[in-house]
């Protein structure tokens, strides 16, 4: 559903992203690993249209979506939740799942978010800010999913959360793939978006040094080495 | 004798309440801009003085009744709001070291604006005609332009609070307040919240300015005092604090009033800027804002 042919992005001069090429298919979860800078991140603002970028093919359902503001790539069918969590703090956790869909969320949305993350919906009404960590990437992941993407990009979800935490998200990702969501997971935590993944990229230095089964890249010695620290 | 006392300060408390009513206006503009683009908007003043200078050719030349030039004030500002914003600060502002820039640029602006009506109608006063009358409650006296004031600005902060906490463009504007790239990344057309952030700050302001003209008379020089004042309340009570701009605005107004019982005018408001700068001094954040 997504192909990406020679996205670059690049910061004052400086390359983050040297013509990567990816794609996934619907219903798949896709990994991006690598380390902190190899511009995983990047590539998700870029496919979101948060930062410059230029690709000779970004094409979603094989239209292309180059150029499009981020409105109009969330009414296509993708939808972020962004690094560091970034939620709304001051506002309530009802707020900021209705901010997820663009013209506004619909009721039946949001159940759907409150049955899938019942601490949330315990806290409709409490300020985004008072949160726990895993409490606010729940809120952020959720947030995405009002939107109703057939394609969820996650940045770092595990970023400074508690292992237990860790398993949650996984759980998440098995139940929005069971919903028929692709998933693109860009993970530090290389083990654990390997134990998610169908699929995976690596990333080193803006360029994709690797790809293939998750399940191969797990047993893969260079990969063990580099991001799995065994 | 007491009693006297008592009544004057009443009266003063009520008559600083409808002046500081009129500052929320004018100082809420400043907040919301704040609010969305971090940058304060030093041509403010002058858009306020538009507002009253479009009220007031609505009165003469077209010879509307008081009441009808109030939407021509609001209507007449948020035009300017829009221009200001188009030619000052979206050029700039996403520069480096924008945010510092806009502070000149809107500056500019403002003086830009400030001249050209000195050019074109001199520095003389111009007789400003509110509501006429005078209403007693009791022992008190309200007049009706101050009455008024009440009301307008009463309801008018009272939808702007509405359309901040209830509605969809509300929760879009305060979103982008808080994390203007989660609210990209949302999809909410931040380009758009800006613009029409600008323009309703500006229109309130422009009303702001055409309500507490008549207390006076309409002057070109009106702005630079309505940016000061305007000014102070949104440190004070910290900078994108919607809640407390109100009530800092309130306070402002009724301490002005009460403190002119014993001072002159000049002397009122020189005092309570500097309380506020107490206010600075022990909370730096503003008493409202975050600590």
């Amino acid at each position: 559903m997504l192909e990406v042919e020679g996205l670059e992005v690049s910061y004052r001069g400086n390359c983050a992203v040297d013509g990567i090429s990816l794609s996934i298919a619907a219903g798949e979860v896709v990994a991006l690993i690598g380390a902190n800078g190899a511009g995983k991140s990047s590539v998700l603002k870029a496919l979101m249209g948060l930062v410059p970028a230029a690709s000779k093919r970004l094409d979603l359902d094989g239209s292309p979506i180059a150029g499009l503001p981020t409105r109009r790539r969330i009414q296509g069918g993708l939808a972020l939740s962004p690094e560091g969590r970034a939620v709304f703090p001051r506002m309530s956790v009802d707020e900021n799942l209705s901010l997820g869909r663009p013209g506004g969320g619909h009721e039946e949305d949001r159940n759907a978010i409150r049955r899938m993350f019942p601490r949330l919906s315990e806290r409709a009404t409490q300020a985004a800010g008072t949160l726990s960590g895993g409490e606010q990437q729940m809120l952020a992941i959720g947030r995405a999913l009002m939107a109703r993407p057939r394609l969820l990009l996650l940045d770092e979800p595990t970023l400074g959360l508690a292992p237990v935490i860790v398993q949650e998200i996984g759980r998440i990702i098995d139940e929005v793939r069971a919903a028929g969501t692709a998933v693109l997971v860009a993970e530090q935590n290389a083990l654990a978006a390997l134990g998610w993944a169908n699929r995976a990229y690596v990333l080193t230095n803006g360029s994709v040094t690797m790809q293939g089964d998750a399940a191969d890249l797990i047993d893969n010695e260079e990969v063990r080495r580099a991001y799995l620290g065994v | 004798m007491q009693w006297k006392i008592r009544m004057l300060l009443a009266q003063q408390i009520v008559n600083g309440l409808s002046i500081g009513l009129n500052y929320a206006l004018i100082a809420l503009g400043l907040t919301l801009v704040f609010g969305v683009l971090h940058v304060i908007n030093f041509g403010h003043g002058q858009v306020v003085m538009i507002g009253a200078l479009a009220a007031l050719y609505a009165a003469e030349l077209l010879n509307l009744p008081y009441v009808l030039t109030l939407p021509v004030a609001a209507a007449a500002a948020g035009l300017l709001g829009v221009v200001l914003h188009l030619a000052a600060v979206r050029p700039v502002v996403r520069r480096r070291d924008g945010h510092q820039d806009v502070l000149l640029t809107t500056f500019a602006a403002g003086l830009l604006i400030h001249e050209a009506v000195l050019a074109s109608r001199g520095p003389a006063p111009a007789r400003f005609d509110g509501i006429p009358g005078v209403l007693h409650v009791g022992p008190l006296m309200l007049t009706n332009q101050r009455l008024f004031i009440i009301i307008v600005a009463g309801l008018t902060l009272l939808a702007l609070l509405y359309l901040i906490r209830m509605t969809r463009f509300g929760n879009e504007l305060r979103a982008l307040a808080e994390n203007e790239f989660a609210a990209r990344a949302v999809g909410i057309d931040t380009g758009k919240v800006i613009l029409v952030t600008f323009a309703m700050s500006a229109a309130i302001g422009g009303l702001g300015g055409a309500l507490l003209a008549p207390l006076s008379a309409f002057s070109p020089n009106i702005g630079q005092g309505a940016l000061m004042t305007a000014f102070v309340i949104v440190v004070a009570a910290g900078l994108g604090s919607v809640w407390g701009t109100v009530a800092f605005a309130a306070l402002y107004g009724i301490l002005e009033s009460v403190l002119s019982l014993t001072f002159d005018q000049g002397m009122a408001s020189a005092t309570v800027s500097g309380l506020m700068l107490l206010i600075l001094i022990a909370r730096p954040n503003g008493l409202f804002g975050k600590a």
